[in-house]
This record gives structure tokens, sequence and C-alpha cells, in this order.
């Protein structure tokens, strides 16, 4: 199960990278959510890169969701790198989080 | 006593079935309760089919510019998705008004696989609005509709309208439509087949998309029903007993996926709350909702089918 999703992980001294390939769903979503709060708490700059995930089902939007309003009450910065026009996309504009989440179109935004 | 005197009346929330009889008691019962809304500047929605809303344009003249006018066949075709899409989003719009709203989700070209879906979604609207501020008046066609649907309206609405009189539904029981309409689910033929637990859910979205690609479906609603099983069986596994059995076909018109497990949904409004921004759970059956074009259920101690329909 646990190749369903690959977290590849690449740090600098403020900020960590998050990339997340393959599918987010109930069974993966923990992997993603520990290492995402475990991060911020420890005051890291966060970006979920979420580029190459094939997709992400309302428990991965829940870890987006918690993971967001974990930053704004802990002053953290987070950004999730979502592709316009993808399937993830789709997803977060479904249900309303397009204007809501730290959406960045890609790595190279979300770095800046 | 005329029509709109009961939403000027009303300090909550009212419901009122109005039962017409051709283009001219349509106008009647609705263009007054319309005009009055706009005259004390409140918010009106219009939710009705095609034919309906041009009737209404043309009535309103330039008035109609002012009135939120949406498709039914559209923004209602899943009944499961008026409440939080179209209902609840307007009165949450405007908070601190009395919003006017016109709906009718039942017209003579229901289908029978879609009508126990749009009675039951009758019944829950009296149980969404609760305790807020709306005047939702739903339209009849009673001479395009069977009795049975007329007769269920004055169980669904706690008020009745008919050629300007207005009177308290003595039938008035959601309660008996939403455990009436509960039935189990005519078996289909030649179903796929597939059980899934928390280690094959992958596997039931995956069979999933290769059913709807099969199909003939395009890769964008073959994405649909990929989200809405793997949400339907997301739920299985969190609430229905950590199991159950997905099974899949097609008839003349739709693409259907069914999802069925141990579980027992004792939230009548469950899948039809808006979400709020912040929260994090609590989304699946809300975007099966969106996405599929009707979803029956049918719910039990120990046992809950939920089957989706997608148009081909």
């Amino acid at each position: 199960v646990h190749d369903l999703l690959r977290i590849t992980t690449a740090e600098t001294s403020t900020t960590v990278v998050l990339t997340l390939r393959g599918e987010l769903d109930m069974s993966t979503t923990p992997l993603l959510r520990e290492q995402v709060l475990d991060n911020l708490a420890r005051g890291r700059r966060v970006v979920i890169d979420a580029t190459p995930l094939r997709f992400c089902g309302s428990t991965g939007l829940a870890v987006f969701v918690e993971a967001h309003n974990h930053a704004l009450t802990h002053a953290c910065e987070l950004r999730i790198v979502i592709p316009p026009g993808g399937s993830v996309e789709r997803v977060v504009d479904l249900v309303g989080l397009i204007d809501i989440l730290p959406i960045a179109p890609d790595l190279e935004a979300a770095l800046r | 006593m005329t029509q709109v005197e009961i939403a000027e009346d009303a300090p909550g929330f009212a419901h009122p079935a109005l039962f017409y009889q051709g283009p001219w008691e349509y106008r009647a019962g609705t263009v007054p309760f319309i005009r009055e809304g706009l005259a004390a500047d409140v918010p009106v929605t219009v939710v009705a089919p095609g034919p309906r809303l041009r009737l209404l344009r043309d009535a309103l003249g330039a008035d109609a510019k002012r009135v939120q006018l949406l498709d039914m066949t559209v923004a209602g075709r899943n009944p499961g998705r008026i409440i939080a899409e179209v209902l609840l989003a307007t009165a949450a719009a405007h908070p601190d008004r009395h919003v006017r709203i016109i709906g009718e989700p039942i017209w003579p070209g229901r289908s029978d696989i879609e009508y126990p879906a749009c009675v039951q979604h009758e019944a829950l609207i009296n149980l969404a609005f609760r305790g807020r501020r709306a005047t939702i008046l739903c339209p009849y066609d009673v001479a395009g509709l069977n009795p049975v649907v007329v007769a269920d309206a004055a169980a669904t609405h706690p008020t009745l309208v008919q050629r300007g009189r207005t009177w308290s539904s003595p039938d008035y029981a959601p309660e008996r439509i939403l455990s009436g309409y509960n039935l189990p689910l005519p078996e289909p033929p030649h179903p796929a087949v597939l059980p899934f637990d928390a280690p094959r859910l992958f596997l039931a979205r995956r069979a999933a998309a290769e059913h709807a690609r099969n199909a003939g479906m395009d890769q964008e609603r073959i994405e649909d029903v990929t989200l809405a099983v793997g949400e339907l069986a997301a739920n299985s596994l969190r609430h229905g007993g950590g199991s159950g059995l997905l099974r899949m076909w097609t008839d003349a018109d739709h693409w259907i996926c069914e999802v069925r497990d141990a579980g027992w949904i004792t939230d009548p409004l469950a899948g039809r709350r808006p979400a709020s921004l912040t929260q994090h759970a609590g989304r699946g059956l809300l975007m099966v909702n969106h996405l599929a074009d009707l979803l029956r259920t049918h719910t039990r101690p120990g046992e809950t089918t939920i089957r989706a329909y997608f148009r081909l």
C-alpha cells in the first residue's frame, strides 16, 4: 500500500519540499500528515509539491486544510504546488478550496 | 388571502408547495412572490426547469435581471446537491436577509429512478432550514404529475397554495416520506463485482476507472467516477465496518456504481450540508453528490447501499 504514495524530501536550512508521487487517499494520507505537521512544528517553511500526484481524495484535501490551519495559527509558512488544469486542481476547485489554500502554480513560484 | 402573505408573515422558515395548472396559474403563483421580494429589496433566486425560467423571464421583463435564475435540470439534476449548492448557498450569501427562493425539483420529466431521491430532498429541506430565515416556494405542475407525487408534496410541505388560497397541510409528515422511500434498490443485471477493504481501496478506484473507460466515458468523467468510487469506498472503510462491495454496470443512459457495506447512515443530511472552509473532514459524500447525476441510498441497521448514476 505504501508504494501507492511516494514522498521525497528536499531540504535547505529554512525550507522543506515534500514532493508527492502517486495517489493520496485514505490509506496514504497519514504518511503526508505526519511529515507536514512535523516540519511545520519545527518552524520550517513547508512546500508540498503535488505536481506529480495522480489522485487526491477528500482525506488528502483534509490534510491540506489541516496543514493550512496549523500554519495560520502558528504563523508558519506553507505552500502547496498544484498545477493549473490538472486533476488535483479540479478536486480542489470542486470543493471550493481553490481560493482558500495557499496554492502556487509551480515549484518556482512556491519557493519565491 | 394571497399567497405572498405566507412569506411576509413568516418570521423564520416557510416551505409552501404551489399546486398549479398551466402557465397562467404558474405566473399568478410565482410572479407576485418575486415582485414583492424585489420591492422589499430581498434576494430572490429561482431554480426551475428551462421552460419555466423562460416564462418568468418574459413575465418579469426588465426585473428578471434582478433575480438569480438557475436551470434546475443542471444545478439540481442530482437532487442530492440542491440543498448544499443552491438553497443553503443562497441563504449563506445573504445571512441577514429572509431570502426568497422558488425551487421546482420535481417536474413531469423526472424519471422513476430519480423520483425517490427528489421527494426525499423535498422532505429534507424542512430539516436543513430549521431555525433559518427563508421562504422556499415549490411549484408542482399538478396537470402533468402523477397524483402520488402531488400527495407526497402535501407530506413534504407544511403549507399548500392553490389558486390564491393558502392552507396548512393536514398531511405534513416529512419523516414518513424519508422512511417510506428508503427502500431496497432493484437488482441490476450482470454487474461487475469487486469486494474491497483498506489495502484494496486503490484497486476499487482502478476498477472503476477501467469499467468507465470501457463504457466509453471521456477522461474527465473517468476522473469523476474514480473520485466518487474512492469516496464511497473510503466511507465504507471509515463508517461501514472496514470493508464493502463495489458493483458497476450500465443501463441505456447511465454508468452506475454501487457501494454496499455494513454501516447505517443515521444522519439524513449526510452529504448535503455545505462544508465550512476550515473543517478538515466531511467532504466525501458532498463531493459524490456534486459529481454524480443522481444518488440513491438504502440504509438500515447493518447495511447501507449507495448507488451513483453518471449520464453516458
